[in-house]
């Protein structure tokens, strides 16, 4: 059941909603990256003309609990940073599938023929999931990115042609 | 009627009009005491009106009116400094106050913050949530002056969480 996630571009009206976003309790550094992106600088980096970046949101029954959006990497290639949906919203309704479908299709009505990327964790197997079923694929690059103190993590890139 | 203030009841033959344009009675400071229910009660609606023993008049009403008189006027303020932002591109930051932030930014990104702030704050002012609009400003603060994410880190991988 996708068809409740109401999926825009975001207002300044959102600021205040997307920075009082649950927190996921006791979340690993990786997601607890991605949320605080989300909370805390989203709308900066969506309203910041150097990105070429376009967010949007989701609201399900009047509460806004998903974020996802895009920007430009360099020519011919788009870049997705991160895919929010609320902790209390999660594996309740393919709301992250709605969002993530949403911003794929946006960006292949606006790029067709160009390429857009994502990273995802390692442990991050839901992410994985609705990768593929978006029609992305692992392309074989692995990124290694620092994590929390002294560490790296490889990072598998997904991608759709569109 | 019982309770209720009419002329009769008081001694300054003065009545004003206040913020529901409602003829209000102004009573004076020697009522204080006598005539405290009524007042008070009349204050919790809107607006009791004091003549003090040298001539000020005074108004008793709720602090939650009074904050939101407060709000009313940082809201003028930050329109006009936002007016200011637009109509003059070389104005220094002492001249835009809070908005002091927007001073190297591009006369279209002022154009877009200024919009955002007026849609921001007339929503605040619809909802009476005064929070809405310091969510907002924090969002759209450049985030090296936050100090907690550097822009490169934003460019770069943030991965993705579903």
């Amino acid at each position: 059941m996708t068809d409740e996630l109401v999926c825009r571009e975001v207002r300044a009206t959102d600021a205040y909603r997307l920075h009082a976003l649950e927190e996921t309790p006791n979340a690993p550094v990786w997601a607890r990256e991605v949320e605080t992106w989300v909370k805390r600088d989203t709308f900066y980096w969506a309203r910041d003309p150097d990105t070429r970046a376009t967010l949007f949101v989701g609201e399900h029954s009047g509460d806004l609990i998903a974020a996802c959006g895009y920007s430009f990497e360099r020519q011919g290639m788009w870049y997705i940073p991160g895919l929010l949906v609320e902790y209390s919203s999660r594996g309740i309704g393919g709301f992250g599938f709605a969002m993530l479908n949403y911003t794929v299709e946006d960006l292949r009505r606006r790029a067709v023929g160009d390429t857009v990327t994502w990273l995802v964790h390692p442990g991050n197997n839901a992410m994985a999931r609705l990768s593929t079923k978006v029609g992305a694929v692992p392309d074989g690059e692995v990124r290694v990115r620092p994590l929390g103190v002294d560490e790296y993590v490889d990072y598998t890139r997904w991608r759709i042609d569109l | 009627m019982p309770g209720t203030p009419s002329l009769d009841n008081v001694t300054t033959s003065c009545y004003i009009d206040c913020m529901d344009l409602t003829p209000r009675p102004v009573w004076p400071a020697s009522d204080l005491a006598r005539r405290r229910i009524e007042i008070m009660d009349e204050a919790r609606h809107g607006v009791a009106f004091i003549r003090s023993s040298d001539g000020t008049l005074l108004a008793f009403t709720a602090a939650a009116a009074l904050s939101s008189l407060d709000q009313t006027q940082r809201h003028r303020r930050l329109l006009s400094a936002a007016v200011t932002a637009l109509v003059d591109p070389d104005a220094r930051p002492s001249a835009l106050g809070e908005l002091a932030f927007v001073v190297d930014w591009s006369a279209p990104r002022r154009r877009q913050f200024a919009e955002d702030l007026n849609d921001v704050i007339s929503h605040a002012s619809s909802t009476g949530n005064p929070a809405e609009v310091d969510a907002f400003l924090e969002l759209s603060m450049p985030r090296q002056l936050t100090g907690v994410v550097d822009p490169e880190r934003i460019r770069s991988a943030i991965g993705a969480l579903a």
